[in-house]
């Protein structure tokens, strides 16, 4: 479809829908506040006599608390009513249409996935548990390894990261490891990424002690192949990049750029967060990287849900196989499956065991119920939606997509400049989207800093209907003419949330933060908690650099 | 039809720059200049614009000044000029106005100025928007739009209006209050507008004065990268902005210039507030490392702001030594076109442009191109 037979299309008559929308308000305290003294959600029996003395000097007596806890004394219904209550104050994926989070893929995660996670199969099973009563889970793990090496076209895969952070953290360490083993670890101290990679690229290599260059796209919103050129050198270990980037355009040049980088001893690494328009199209071992990595809560369909549980995948080539972390997973369905050591060179686990089954079971499904065909379509849907909102968001005054001019295509998503209505206005993209809230919707601006101006990232995925992105796009449209009648309004939203505003300051400060109860009664009230007991290391345990943990417990 | 072009000189732009006076308006200051031996290079760079001009437009007719106000830059060059206005020394901004509307009168297609935000805010008291104009830096303040960011660069634009280009654009004359700038107060008004050739290099946007506030924790990583790179035999060089300062703190030092150059001596004293002559003599003595970082929102590396760093300087100094730091914030701004030069010479130009690595952290760079 060219773009002017999209545009035809997206002038055919449709009626938004009046909604009226406003979000629950509840203003509910802390479970810790609710509930009295004496009050059960469960009555227990009290253990008879002979029971508890079968229990003197088990396993379970050596556990038993010795204190009271400080869990509220709440009953069942209260507790239901409190959580539901938060929950209806939560803009969620299944809630709204999430388009507006771009870089993430929104994508719908299908409960059905669900009844295989709950089912008793899963749900108990324990990583310790000898391997030839879990064959099934194996073979989940070991097909979804498969998978994802035909989708990447790499030869060995690692499914152990419990985030996409801790699969592009692995990848650092494989880099590093590589290096050590050629004896370069000193010489090649830098790595070479791009500004429009997701943060964690210049993160992992930064904590891994690598000096880290960042490039700046030019005028195109690529990066230059000659810029990148004069940054390599033999001090380079690796080129971490993402196509597309966070821009939603697709470097044309990028085998020629992973030549580049490859002539100077590096390796690549690719950050395929942004594979969703790109399944069954390209792949990373055609553009010759070494090193790969997906998010299966983006692509692969696994529930965000709130910053995790997540899961990532790591697509290595036969040569940085002997390198990937942990265990390697041998064996077949006919002589049966389990963990081996990877050998000397093996790089450390990202986190104990396997990998997030659930989140396994969950991408296997979805991948297992679409196949290839249907891995295909959903990278063809992806690229047309996200072309259908940008062709509807034509016609909006103030707002353009950076970088991608009359007929250029981006792919899965779109990287908006909304400086346009800035410049006229003074409302900031940021500004719209607190008032998008309004409307039960979502916008995300960028990471920092903004090299695009008011930046506004959409990627509509695969997941959501027409009517849906046309409401998505009215609702915006709504906002933006909003903006131009009266912008002091604009910028004093929203006024239907659950909330007004948070101040972003209190969310930054460790001083102030409090991510759990503990931290909450040390830092405000005046309960005195126990100071968990920390492992120290004996004295001769190897001196390890690290910088004061942050005491937020 | 020939290509009629209104150039006008001021004769004193760009003294007070060198001296580290931070500007050159007002005649005490001057002559304080040029009692200390500095001199304008007003003509030098409107030379080189018209160099650039007549390369390409060979037939144009020239409008200018006399003497000191234009007729000078002509002596050697093969170009047609005419005299618009004779005027007697020593010349005054009245002079500037005057002149320009005696070319306004002359019917000219463009005047183009030699001067910084003092000279573009008399150019536009005298013609307002009525007339396209574009100006050559040579001065010492050049916050307003309306400049290109190079000599250079002027006659390739003043070459495509000469073609047929008819982009304009309104461009903001903006200027500082000197005196209070010297107090350290940095703060600059509105004055006007010029209408100027929308070319994409006439000049950046103009930032507001001054750098919005750099998190803690960027100031201490780019500290944390100086003290790696620094080499304690050599004189540490610390150029303008609030960038700079930040870091100069973090460095340890007592105090800084935040408009202008303080030097770290090898012994661990600072020489604050030197001015171009000063430079010179420690560049002779020892190696120097400069520390500079993009001057407001123009993005310009050399020229704007530090002009204590002149052309021996420049010539003696390793591209490597060139230390550019900035916030990743303030950087983003400049990607895609990059930061620009405006050295004293070309040649100093072509010799510091390239793919620069900005440090923006410790053990952070980015790398963008200059050009």
């Amino acid at each position: 479809m060219t773009m002017n037979e999209l545009r035809d299309a997206v002038s055919g008559s449709r009626r938004p829908v009046e909604r009226g929308y406003h979000a629950a308000r509840w203003n509910e305290p802390l479970i810790f506040s609710l509930g009295s003294p004496g009050e059960q959600g469960i009555v227990m029996p009290a253990a008879g006599s002979k029971a508890l003395g079968a229990f003197e000097g088990s396993p379970e007596d050596l556990i038993q608390r010795d204190d009271e806890t400080t869990l509220p004394e709440i009953g069942q219904a209260q507790v239901l009513r409190h959580f539901l209550r938060l929950s209806q104050e939560t803009l969620g994926a299944d809630l709204n249409v999430d388009i507006g989070q771009g870089t993430c893929t929104m994508k719908y995660s299908p409960k059905i996935n669900e009844v295989f996670v709950r089912s008793p199969q899963a749900a108990e099973l324990h990583p310790l548990q000898h391997p030839s009563t879990v064959q099934g889970a194996l073979q989940i793990i070991h097909d979804m390894e498969r998978y994802v090496g035909a989708i990447s076209g790499m030869d060995a895969v690692s499914l152990q990261a419990g985030a996409g952070s801790a699969a592009i953290w692995g990848n650092v360490k494989i880099v590093q490891a590589y290096h050590a083993s050629r004896g370069e670890s000193d010489t090649r101290d830098e790595v070479i990424t791009t500004i429009f990679s997701h943060p964690s690229n210049a993160a992992t290599a930064r904590t891994a002690g690598y000096r880290v260059i960042t490039l700046y796209p030019g005028d195109d919103g690529f990066i230059s192949r000659q810029v990148l050129e004069e940054v390599l050198s033999e001090r380079t270990a690796a080129l971490m990049i993402t196509n597309p980037e966070d821009t939603g355009i697709f470097n044309p040049e990028i085998a020629e750029i992973v030549r580049a980088a490859h002539d100077a001893g590096a390796l690549c690494v690719y950050d395929q967060a942004n594979a969703n328009g790109l399944l069954g199209i390209t792949r990373a071992r055609e553009a010759g990287f070494d090193l790969c990595h997906f998010n299966l809560h983006k692509t692969f369909s696994t529930p965000h849900a709130c910053g995790g549980p997540a899961a990532g995948a790591i697509g290595a080539t036969a040569a940085l196989e002997p390198f990937l972390p942990g265990y390697r997973l041998v064996g077949s369905e006919q002589e049966g499956f389990r963990y081996e050591a990877r050998g000397e060179n093996g790089t450390a686990p990202l986190r104990p065991f396997w990998g997030v089954m659930p989140n396994l079971i969950r991408a296997y499904a979805w991948t297992r119920a679409l196949g290839a065909e249907g891995l295909r379509e959903v990278a063809e849907v992806a690229v047309l939606n996200n072309n259908y909102v940008r062709a509807r968001l034509d016609d909006v005054d103030g707002v353009i997509p950076a970088y991608v001019e009359g007929d250029r295509i981006a792919l899965e998503q779109i990287r908006y400049s909304w400086d346009g209505l800035y410049q006229d206005t003074g409302v900031t993209s940021g500004e719209l989207g607190q008032r998008l809230a309004d409307f039960g919707m979502h916008l995300w601006t960028s990471h920092h800093p903004y090299v695009v101006p008011n930046p506004a990232t959409i990627e509509p995925t695969e997941s959501y209907s027409r009517r849906e992105l046309d409401e998505y796009v009215d609702a915006l449209t709504v906002v933006a003419g909003e903006a131009r009648e009266d912008p002091g309004f604009v910028r004093g939203a929203p006024y239907r949330s659950s909330i007004h505003r948070l101040r972003p300051d209190d969310m930054t400060d460790p001083g102030t933060w409090a991510t759990s109860w503990r931290a909450y009664r040390r830092k405000y009230l005046d309960g005195a908690p126990k100071v968990p007991v920390h492992w120290t290391p004996s004295e001769d345990a190897p001196r390890r650099e690290r910088q004061e943990k942050l005491f937020h417990r | 039809m020939t290509f009629r072009v209104g150039l006008i000189v001021n004769p004193v732009a760009g003294l007070g720059g060198e001296a580290s006076f931070a500007g050159s308006d007002g005649v005490e200051i001057q002559a304080a200049a040029r009692e200390a031996g500095f001199v304008s290079n007003s003509h030098v760079r409107a030379g080189r614009a018209v160099d650039a001009i007549l390369a390409r437009v060979p037939e144009v007719e020239f409008f200018t000044g006399d003497g000191p106000m234009g007729a000078d830059v002509f002596g050697t060059r093969d170009a047609r000029f005419h005299v618009a206005r004779d005027t007697l020394a020593p010349t005054t901004r009245d002079d500037s106005v005057e002149l320009a509307r005696a070319l306004e009168g002359q019917r000219v297609d463009l005047l183009i100025f030699s001067g910084g935000d003092g000279t573009a805010r008399d150019i536009a008291d005298a013609i307002a928007d009525r007339l396209p104009a574009l100006g050559i830096p040579a001065g010492v303040k050049m916050h307003s739009s309306v400049f290109a960011v190079t000599p250079e660069r002027a006659g390739v634009i003043v070459a495509s209006v000469a073609a047929g280009s008819a982009a304009w654009e309104l461009a903001p004359v903006i200027d500082i209050d000197e005196k209070a700038r010297r107090a350290g107060v940095l703060g600059s008004r509105l004055y006007g507008h010029l209408r100027v050739p929308a070319a994409p290099r006439v000049a950046r946007q103009a930032g507001k004065a001054g750098s919005q506030v750099i998190a803690p924790s960027v100031i201490g990583g780019i500290a944390a990268e100086l003290q790696e790179r620094r080499r304690p035999e050599d004189a540490l060089v610390l150029g303008p902005g609030t960038t700079v300062r930040d870091i100069a703190t973090s460095l340890g030092c007592a105090s800084s210039t935040l408009l202008g150059f303080d030097v770290l001596m090898p012994d661990g004293s600072m020489r604050t507030n030197v001015d171009g002559h000063d430079l010179d003599e420690l560049s002779g003595a020892t190696r120097c490392q400069v520390v500079v970082s993009p001057i407001g929102g123009q993005g310009i590396l050399l020229g704007r702001g530090n002009q204590q760093l002149n052309e021996t300087v420049l010539t003696r100094l390793d591209p490597r030594d060139l230390l550019i730091i900035s916030s990743p914030d303030k950087l983003a701004q400049f990607a895609g076109v990059g930061l620009l030069v405006d050295a004293p010479t070309s040649e100093l130009n072509d010799k510091f442009r390239g793919v620069a690595r900005v440090i923006t952290g410790y053990r952070e760079e980015t790398a963008i191109t200059v050009s």
